[in-house]
């Protein structure tokens, strides 16, 4: 067992785990829903990133999810900005 | 409007980021990165402050920046596309090497139209960020509707 076959199990694990992500943000009853998904999509593309950094031996992959990590932190603030000047009472109806 | 934590959050991550910007930058041409990359990081902090403070001290800090910038950007690519023709065409490089301590430092003509390429992102960047957070701020007033909630649940 080398390093190689775990970062390919590694990998495999992230990309089933993402899928899942995927789901919640296409079924999220409601924006906030979708915002937890987003952030945690954005967690996992910097994870598969860095995995994809070791297994290739490409040390520019891992600037690339430096800046994922960044743009994904301003997205979710923003979205967390938008949902928390917006009206609850919508949601709250559309569950029922 | 102005969140004590994002405050926070600012003040540490603002600076790393424009770090991460200027690194982009230097490193261009023969490995990712560049001037259009860096212009785009730097506006993502831009982006974090007027999250964090609000359009109006932004636009103290940045506004009279912005469009400045934009300009003496193109001026300067124009300038660094110019500066070929000495080397036989418009475009082409000029390399100028340094060699400090056994290091070798390249500086050239590309260096110079990235330069001005990330000055139009930023200031770009700025203005219309700055003006996408003003229409936000007059969309929604000082009082969230969320508070106003809270508030007559509590009556």
């Amino acid at each position: 067992m080398t390093l190689d076959f775990w970062l390919e199990v590694l990998l495999a694990v992230m990309a089933f785990s993402l899928m899942i992500c995927f789901v919640r943000l296409y079924l999220g009853p409601n924006p906030p829903n979708r915002t937890v998904a987003f952030d945690t999509i954005t967690s996992h593309a910097i994870g598969i990133f860095a995995l994809l950094a070791m297994r290739s031996k490409a040390a520019a992959l891992l600037d690339a999810a430096i800046v994922t990590a960044v743009l994904g932190f301003v997205g979710t603030v923003m979205l967390a900005r938008y949902i928390e000047q917006s009206n609850l009472q919508d949601w709250e109806s559309d569950e029922e | 409007m102005i969140e004590i934590y994002l405050r926070l959050v600012d003040k540490i991550l603002t600076p790393i980021i424009f770090l991460i910007a200027i690194f982009l930058f230097l490193r261009g041409h023969d490995m990712p990165g560049g001037g259009f990359i860096a212009g785009l990081v730097a506006a993502s902090a831009i982006e974090l402050t007027i999250l964090a403070r609000g359009t109006q001290a932004t636009r103290d800090r940045y506004g009279p920046w912005a469009v400045p910038l934009a300009g003496t950007g193109l001026t300067i690519a124009v300038g660094a596309a110019l500066l070929g023709m000495y080397n036989g065409g418009f475009f082409r490089s000029i390399w100028l090497e340094f060699s400090m301590a056994g290091e070798k430092l390249k500086l050239g003509t590309p260096q110079l139209f990235d330069l001005g390429v990330m000055f139009v992102v930023v200031g770009m960047a700025i203005t219309y960020l700055l003006r996408l957070g003003e229409a936000a701020e007059v969309a929604v007033p000082e009082q969230t509707r969320l508070e106003r909630q809270r508030e007559d649940r509590h009556r």
